[in-house]
This record gives C-alpha cells, structure tokens and sequence, in this order.
C-alpha cells in the first residue's frame, strides 16, 4: 500500500469529536435550575392533544402515538387535567325502578353531589316508613275498622246460611254434610225420606217435595257461590282500607323528601311512583315486623331498606360527585379496558338454579365515570380485548352508553335480561398507541378515521441547538428532583447529554425518550450514593451506562471470545483476494452490538450469474437480496458493455448461520468481488459498512457507532497495528459518536475511520491502488483496479465466445 | 281414663275428612302443648244415598256447583279414600308432636256415636267444615257460677295461636238464645262444657253444630248412660 494511490485520507480528528463540553454550563448542579415543562420537543403533539382536549365537536377524539418513553401518558395526563379544571363537573347518574316495566330501569340525570344524597334519603325513608307503617297497623283505630269490615261480611254470610237453615228447617229438609259437599233431604219425623217410602206418598206431595228440594239447592248454590265473591269485596275494602291509611302516611312522609329535592324536575317523577307504589305495596312493610319478630333489636334501629322487597325503591348510584371534591370535569384513565370494565355491566346472582337481576346490580363503567370529560385507554389492550374495541365505537357513534354484555353479542344466550335507559355519551377519548397500530387501524378500520380524527405524534428525538440543550439541562433537573434523585452537576448534565445524542444515533439530535433518562439517572444516583456523593457525577453515568452495557453483554463478549480463539475465522491483519470484513449489527430489547463477518466471493467464467449464497439457502432476507442484485447490477452495467456478461461468481458471509437482512454488507460485497476479478487483495486490516446503489455510490446505512466499535474490540483483542480502521459511508458521519476507548485509539494513531462516497474511493482504501477513471478512449488507466476487472470480464466473454465456436464446429462435425 | 297430669287426651270427630281438617287444625294449637295422646273417629252416616229419589240425590259443592252423587261403588271408594286421609292427617300430627294416636272408622249416628267415644277420652271435638274463609272468633260459652277452669285458658291459646278474637256467651243464657246468636256468629270454634253448661245432650250438640257452622270443642263430654 503506498500513500500516493490512496485519494482518501482518513476522517479528521475534528470530525469524530462529539462530546458536550460541561465548561459550557454555568451552574453547580441542577438544583440551581428553574424547573421547565415537562416536555420539551413536542409541540407538534400537544398542539394536537389540546385541540382535542378543548374542541367541542363530536369525533375529535385523539390517538396520541410514538414510542413508548417519550412521555406520551404524563403529558396527556397533564394536559388533560389543565384542561378539566376549566369544565363544570358532570352530572350524577343513577338507575331507579321502572315501576311499570322493571326490566327496563331509567336513568336520570341529577345536578352533581346530588346522587349519593338521594340514596340516603330514600334508605331513611323506607326506614322511617318501615316502622311507621306497621304501627299504623297495630293502632286501635285500624282494628278497629278492620274488625268492623270482616263482621259486616262475615255477618252477610252467616245471615245468609242462617236463613237458609232456618226455611230449610221448616220446610222438613236436612241439610246433610258429605265428603262431596251438602245434600238436601226431605225429612219426616227427624228421619231421612227414602226412596220406597217416598214412592207411596201421594203424586201431590212427591211432587212438592222434589220442587222444594230443588229450590233449595239451587239456592245453597247461589249462596256458596256468593261466598268467594263476598269475600273478593271484602279483601277489596280491606285494601281501600289500608291504602287510604298507608297513603296518608306514605304521602306525608314522601312529601319531605319531595320538598328536600324540590329544585330537581328529574327526581319528582321519581317520587311520585315511589309513592304509589308504597301505597299499592304496603304490606311489604308488614313483611318486614314479621321477619323481625325474633330478631334482638328493636324495631327502631332496625334498618328496613335492607330487606330484599325494597330494593325496588333503591337507588343506584352509577356516577357521583363526593361533596368534598373540586367540581371539574373527570380525566379518567382505564388500564385495564375490558367491555364489562369499558361500557359497565350487568351482574346476576343465583337463586333457585335461575340467574336473576335488577336495576340495582347495573355497575358503571369507564365511559360512565368519564363522561363529561376525558377518557385515556391504551391502544394496544382496548384493541387485545374482545369486542371492546367494537363496544368502544359504538358508544361513541351513538353518542350513548348502552350496555350489551358479551355473551348476548355472541347470541349466546336468549335470556333476556335487563335494557337500562341508554346513557347520552359526552366524551373525549384519548388512545395511546404505537405507530404501527396507528397505521395499521387508519388502513383497515375505516371507522377509526371517522371517530378519531387528530393524531399527536411524539417525537422520538428533537434537534440539538442551545436552545434545546438548555431546555433538556432543565428537564434533567426536574426529572431528577420528581423522582427524588440527588442533584446532577455540570459534568453530570453533559454526559447524560452526549448519552441521549448517541441514543438517536445522530450527532445533531437528542433523543426524547425520557424513560430512559429516568433509568439512567437512578442507576447513576444510585451509584453516587455507594460513593457518598451529594451530587450526580459524569462518572456515574459513565457507569451506569457502562454497568447497563456490562449487564446485557454475555451474548457479545462469547462472540468476542469466539473470534479471538479463532473459532469464528476473521483477520484484522495481512491481505486476502476476495475477502473482507463486512460489519453486522445485532440487537436484543435495547442492547445492541456491532460484530465483524467475512465476506468471501469467488469469482469464474460463466453465464452472467452471480450466486448469493444466503439467498440460496433461504437465509438472505429481502433487503440482502435486493442489495446483491443491485452490486450485481453495478457490475454488469460499468465493466465490459460490448461483451456478453460471462461473470459466475459467488457471495457469502462466512461462518453465518443464523440468516442475514438488510442492504449495509453490500459494498462490502462488492469490494470482495473487485478484489476477485482483479485479483488485487484487500488489506484485512479493516472492515467495511455501507450500502451501494448501482450507480457506485455508497449509501448511508445504520448502526455505525456499534460496527465500528464491534470491529475495533476485534482488533484490539487480536492486537492494534495501526494498519486497521473502518471504513464507512461518508454520509454517515454525522452519526458517528465513538466511544472514549474508540475515540483515544484514532487520536493516538492506532486505529482509522475513512469515510468515502463512492466504490472507487473505497477500493482505494482497501487495497491501496487506484481505482481508475475511465478515459476519453473508453479505456481504464492500466493496472488500476477497473482496468483489472474490465480486463477480466473481457477476458470471461472471449473465452466464452471460443468455447461456443469450438461447440458450434465439434457439433457440425458430428453432422 | 285420664291422660299425663297436665295433658289430656283429645279426640277429633268428624263425619267426614272435610269435616275433620278445622278440627285437626286446632288440635295441632294444642298438640305440643296440652295433649298426650289423639284419637280420630270417623262416624260415616248411613246415607244409603240410592235409596233416595233421584232429585235427592245431588249435592252442592262448596263451590256453589251442583254435581250428582256418584254411583255407589265409587261412593264407597271416595269414602274409603276420605277415610284415609283423616288418618293420615292424624299420623302426621300425632308424629309431629310426638304423641300417641288411635283412629276409628264406625256407621251410625255421628253426633251419638261422638258422645258415646267421647267416654274415654278427657276432651272431644267435633269437626264441622266452615264456609268461606273469614277468620271468626273464638266462642265459648262459659258457666258463670260453675266456672271451668280449662275454658278460657283453652280459649285463649287457641286464639293465639289461630290469631282470631275471643268472644264468650254465658251459659246463663237459654239454649235457644245462645243458638240463635251463634246463628249469625262467624264462629272459628266453640268451646263448651258439656257437663255444666245448657248444652248437653245429643240433640243440642247437634243443634249446636247446626247453627255454629264450625267445629265445637266439648271440654267435658255429657254424661250418657
């Protein structure tokens, strides 16, 4: 390799530096800070998320999406609160009996704090009526007059019997009892007339006696069939009875409730069926003394609404106020979004082996306790549990609450249970999600698009300029202090800000996701702490980041053991002829680690085919595939255009056997097929990444913190010449943030980072002679690497072309 | 024959299990508390019911519905069945209560057949189907100078445990009066001494019956000979 062939010179030191200088900073630690926002970098979505919090039309709900830790559900929780403060309190909801048709309970809508008093008064009052009543009952006036109304029947009746014994008498015929019923007999003497003896009577007499009989028991049959009916009048004058007397103190006692709520329209509709029917009902509070006969307390403290025949008269508190809260809107947040837990349900208890319910077992849910305000869900459990999404839209179409349980959705009972009035829906929903859920509802629910029609996007990453910096110095300073961690200093603030930079992979931006900071800064508190520090140093997190890495680690150390024992083959040092170190990157949850792969092409005449070997074998991806195409491409279209293209060659990544994606080995790829045709080796003392296009550019690609720092581990394990280095995609370098080891060792001269633009470039590089740039004849500078190619595809197609002419005359011959 | 010191021996008669079932209801007032042992008799009136002419031979239900006597054979079969509820109404009370229990099954003359059995028993009664439903009261007829002790106390747990009213007549009264008042009594029970009071023969136990329309009580059978 001679210094003079390579155009390229490695990457200046300036441009790797990348680390926050603390000396910027004019502050001890962060306790000396003016706490800022809790978010920095996200007006886009809370601009979105306080439009939809304040619009008041319909179908402006939200869904707030982004990654996870970028402070999606503590700004929607502060934003929405903010935005609650200034909307009145919602209405009470309760389920009351529908006295008239139980199966369907109505709700009714009272102004807030209102509900829970409403119960307690109509409990009191079925108390109250509850000894009231029964005492009415045990007065001597109401014996009194219902002694009166059974002697006036029982009198009727006995009069009636009595009379018809009497003429029964007196006209000679006994009145037997059998088991069938009564039988009418003419007597003589006190004895029974039979039937021989009847037989010698005269015609006349027979004759008198069959007419009295007769008559007589046509009217003992009119008198007992009068017995029922006269007892139907005295049952119903027994009941006029007591409802005029219940009603009087049923009246009276309702009447002060009435007056307590007077001011409420909804709830007198209410009052009045209770009224009537506690009147038409009284008995039930008889029912009540009789159960508590043997009961140890007294009647007075007894709590009569308990009993389970005066539940009709409960009310059902579905949604309240407690009188000591702030009266403003609700901001509800349901973790666990199930469609009992989502739209309410309807419970049932067993009794008799039949299930059975009533207004009372009606239970809210999140869209009742949000209704009025703001109901937060988290996109990816709405949508895991069943027919809750579906629930979810149907509510929110409707503009009510209706609650259906799952199995009659499933037809798959036909019992029908109870149809509560539907509730008038008013809310705000926020769903907080991924990108990919986003996406993939707006494409194939068209009814998502209807119903939520503003999207927050957070952003995961936020472009650095003072500004920023200083806003993000702040937010370092309060996230701290929320979370109860020590103050950071300077030193402290400057490393976590290099860290969020690197986290973006981008020099120019700092990443958003505030979990992480929150998870850096504990761990580094926590480290500060078994130092006796007061404060949060830049060593802390240096180690917390370093003890983070350490910990997920295991995977990449035994594939670092691996390549220093030689088990998996890879040089850092000497030259090979179509072989070079391509770079990888491999990640699991958040840890992820570059690892260098050989790359090896083999080269021969053939028919214009170039074998990728991982695509062969099913383990390219896509992405690979599509990379090898276009290098193949590239081949074909600069070498040897006016010969056949006779190239049969070879690509594949050596010792790799867990399948390889994705476009970034392509130049690498490339520079071993180079190094093939032209037989020209590459200096395996460095690795290359970058993606090419077919035109030989070389394109930006990811990951390149962690190849460069994968490949130098290699080296440094194997032993650093100087002769080693990466190269990488000049378009790149805005990304590259080494490592302190990294950075050291090309500071000190030991390791280089090249970036370059174009294969040409690269090949240089690699294997330190020129590329070569095609002349005005059409030809390549000879012994430059093009040349050498161009010379050996044209070389391939003549020896094609006389293999095919020897064919052709072997094959006339034979004619 | 007497029963345990502060128990008596109760025996329910009737003509019928219609009859019999008032009459077995205040005897379950009775049975944990002052009974040791109960008797049932059943004292079928010889009706021979086909031996009356047919106009006769038809009956008012308590319904109020006219129905014609069945044939004789299944007369015979619906008295038997009759028979045997009575006194599986008695087993089951006797059983309740733990008490000793006899049952009889006579033709005859019910209301004479009742007071001959009665002999050997320390209280009878005599059973009698009410009409209607209407709660009545308790009716004794109480002798005002020959107290009986057992009267009103009888009368007073009955009532309770039936939850009717009391009402007494004095047997002072003529025979007559006290028939006529009982005429337009609505009457759950009457309770006499037969052996004091002016009711005590057969015929006046039965003209009692008649114008009580209920089932009567007789605390000391009369004396028969």
């Amino acid at each position: 390799m001679t210094e003079q062939t390579r155009h390229t010179p490695p990457v200046s030191l300036d441009r790797l530096k990348w680390r926050c200088d603390p000396a910027q900073f004019s502050f001890g630690t962060t306790e000396d800070l003016k706490e800022p926002g809790d978010l920095i970098g996200q007006d886009r979505a809370v601009d979105a998320i306080n439009l939809a919090a304040g619009i008041r039309q319909c179908d402006f709900n939200v869904f707030v999406l982004g990654p996870s830790g970028t402070g999606r559900f503590r700004a929607v929780k502060e934003l929405l609160k903010s935005h609650a403060q200034s909307l009145p309190a919602p209405d009470d909801l309760v389920y009351v009996n529908n006295f008239a048709a139980p199966h369907k309970p109505i709700a009714l809508r009272l102004p807030p704090k209102t509900a829970q008093a409403l119960k307690s008064e109509i409990e009191d009052l079925v108390d109250d009526l509850g000894i009231d009543i029964p005492n009415l009952f045990e007065t001597d006036e109401y014996q009194a007059t219902r002694r009166a109304i059974d002697e006036e029947f029982s009198e009727k009746q006995e009069a009636a019997m009595s009379e018809f014994a009497e003429k029964a008498r007196q006209q000679n015929v006994a009145l037997l009892r059998t088991p069938m019923g009564f039988m009418l007999a003419a007597t003589k003497d006190g004895e029974v007339v039979k039937k021989e003896e009847f037989s010698t009577l005269p015609e006349k007499e027979q004759a008198e006696i069959e007419k009295k009989i007769v008559a007589l028991q046509e009217e003992l049959s009119e008198i007992l069939r009068n017995v029922p009916r006269l007892e139907r009048e005295r049952r119903h004058r027994i009941e006029a009875t007591n409802a005029e007397m219940t009603g009087q103190i049923v009246s009276a006692r309702v009447d002060e409730t009435v007056r307590k709520f007077k001011e409420i329209e909804a709830i007198q509709d209410f009052l009045k069926a209770v009224r009537d029917d506690m009147i038409s009902n009284a008995e039930m509070f008889l029912a009540t003394t009789q159960q508590n006969d043997n009961g140890p307390f007294p009647d007075e403290v007894r709590k009569a609404h308990r009993a389970p025949w005066f539940r009709r008269y409960m009310v059902n508190v579905i949604v309240s106020q407690e009188p000591d809260e702030e009266g403003h809107a609700p901001v509800v947040f349901e973790h666990l979004p199930t469609l009992d837990r989502l739209t309410g349900r309807i419970e049932h208890v067993s009794q008799m082996g039949a299930l059975v319910t009533d207004f009372t077992m009606i239970k809210p849910g999140a869209l009742h306790r949000a209704n009025g305000g703001y109901l937060v869900l988290d996109a990816r459990r709405l949508l895991a549990e069943p027919m809750a999404w579906t629930a979810l839209k149907q509510c929110l179409q409707n503009r009510s609450i209706t609650i259906i349980s799952m199995a009659e959705r499933l037809s798959l009972v036909s019992t029908t249970s109870l149809e509560p009035d539907p509730i008038p829906l008013d809310v705000r929903v926020v769903l907080i999600g991924d990108r990919l859920l986003y996406a993939l509802l707006v494409t194939l629910d068209p009814e998502f698009s209807e119903l939520f029609k503003i999207e927050a996007d957070f952003e995961e990453d936020i472009n650095l300029s003072p500004e920023t910096s200083d806003q993000f110095v702040r937010l370092i300073g309060a996230r701290a202090r929320k979370n109860n961690l020590r103050p950071v200093d300077a030193g402290g603030v400057a490393r976590l800000l290099d860290e969020t930079t690197r986290r973006t992979g981008d020099r120019q931006k700092m990443s958003l996701h505030l979990g992480d900071i929150d998870d850096l800064l504990s761990e580094a508190d926590h480290y500060a702490s078994l130092d006796g520090q007061n404060r949060i140093r830049a060593d802390d997190i240096r180690k917390a980041v370093e003890e983070k890495q350490r910990r997920s680690a295991r995977i990449k150390e035994r594939m670092r053991e691996a390549v220093a024992r030689k088990t998996i083959l890879i040089d850092t040092d000497g030259e090979a002829v179509g072989q070079v170190n391509g770079l990888s990157v491999i990640g699991l949850g958040s840890f992820r680690f570059g690892r260098p792969s050989r790359i090896t092409a083999r080269t021969r005449l053939g028919a214009g085919k170039l074998v990728d070997i991982e695509r062969e074998v099913e383990l390219g991806g896509p992405l690979h595939s599509k990379g090898v195409l276009i290098l193949s491409n590239y081949l074909a279209t600069k070498y040897a255009l006016d010969v056949p293209y006779s190239l049969h060659a070879s690509l594949t990544f050596e010792q790799s056997y867990g399948g390889v994606d994705g476009d970034s080995a392509s130049a690498a790829e490339l520079f071993a097929l180079i190094s093939s045709l032209s037989e020209v080796p590459i200096q395996q003392g460095f690795a290359v990444t970058g993606s090419v296009n077919q035109g030989g550019l070389v394109q930006a690609i990811g990951g390149v913190n962690e190849k460069i720092e994968g490949f130098f581990e290699t080296c440094v394990d194997q032993g650093l010449t100087g002769r080693q280095g990466v190269v990488i995609p000049a378009s790149n370098l805005d990304h590259v943030m080494l490592r302190d080891d990294v950075f050291e060792a090309v500071e000190q001269g030991k390791f280089r980072i090249f970036a370059v633009e174009t294969i040409d470039q690269g090949i240089e590089i690699l294997t330190g002679r020129e590329a070569g740039e095609r002349r005005s004849d059409g030809t390549f500078p000879p012994g430059s690497i093009n040349a050498l190619v161009e010379d050996k595809l044209v070389s391939f197609a003549e020896k094609r072309r006389e293999f095919a002419r020897k064919d052709g005359e072997e094959t006339d011959g034979k004619r | 024959m007497t029963g345990d010191q502060n128990r008596k021996r109760l025996l329910i008669a009737a003509e019928s299990f219609v009859d019999a079932r008032p009459a077995i209801q205040i005897a379950r007032h009775l049975a944990g508390v002052a009974v040791s042992d109960i008797g049932g008799l059943l004292v079928e009136r010889a009706l021979e019911t086909d031996t009356l002419p047919s106009f006769a031979q038809r009956v008012v239900t308590s319904s109020g519905s006219l129905a014609l006597l069945p044939q004789a054979s299944r007369m015979r079969q619906m008295l038997e069945s009759d028979a045997k509820a009575f006194q599986e109404q008695l087993t089951r009370l006797a059983r309740q209560f733990s008490v000793g229990w006899s049952f009889e099954r006579e033709p005859g003359d019910p209301v004479e057949r009742f007071i001959h059995a009665s002999a050997k028993w320390d209280w009878l009664v005599i059973g009698h189907r009410r009409i209607g439903s209407y709660r009545g009261c308790i009716v004794t007829i109480q002798p005002e100078n020959q107290a009986t002790p057992d009267i009103p106390s009888l009368s007073d747990l009955i009532a309770r445990a039936s939850h009717a009213r009391t009402m007494s007549l004095s047997a002072s009264l003529p025979a007559e009066e006290i028939l006529k008042r009982l005429e337009l009594t609505c009457a759950e029970l009457v309770l006499i001494d037969a052996a004091r009071g002016p009711i005590r023969s057969p015929e006046q136990i039965r003209m009692l019956l008649e114008a009580a329309r209920c089932p009567v009580f007789i605390i000391r059978p009369p004396e028969t000979s």
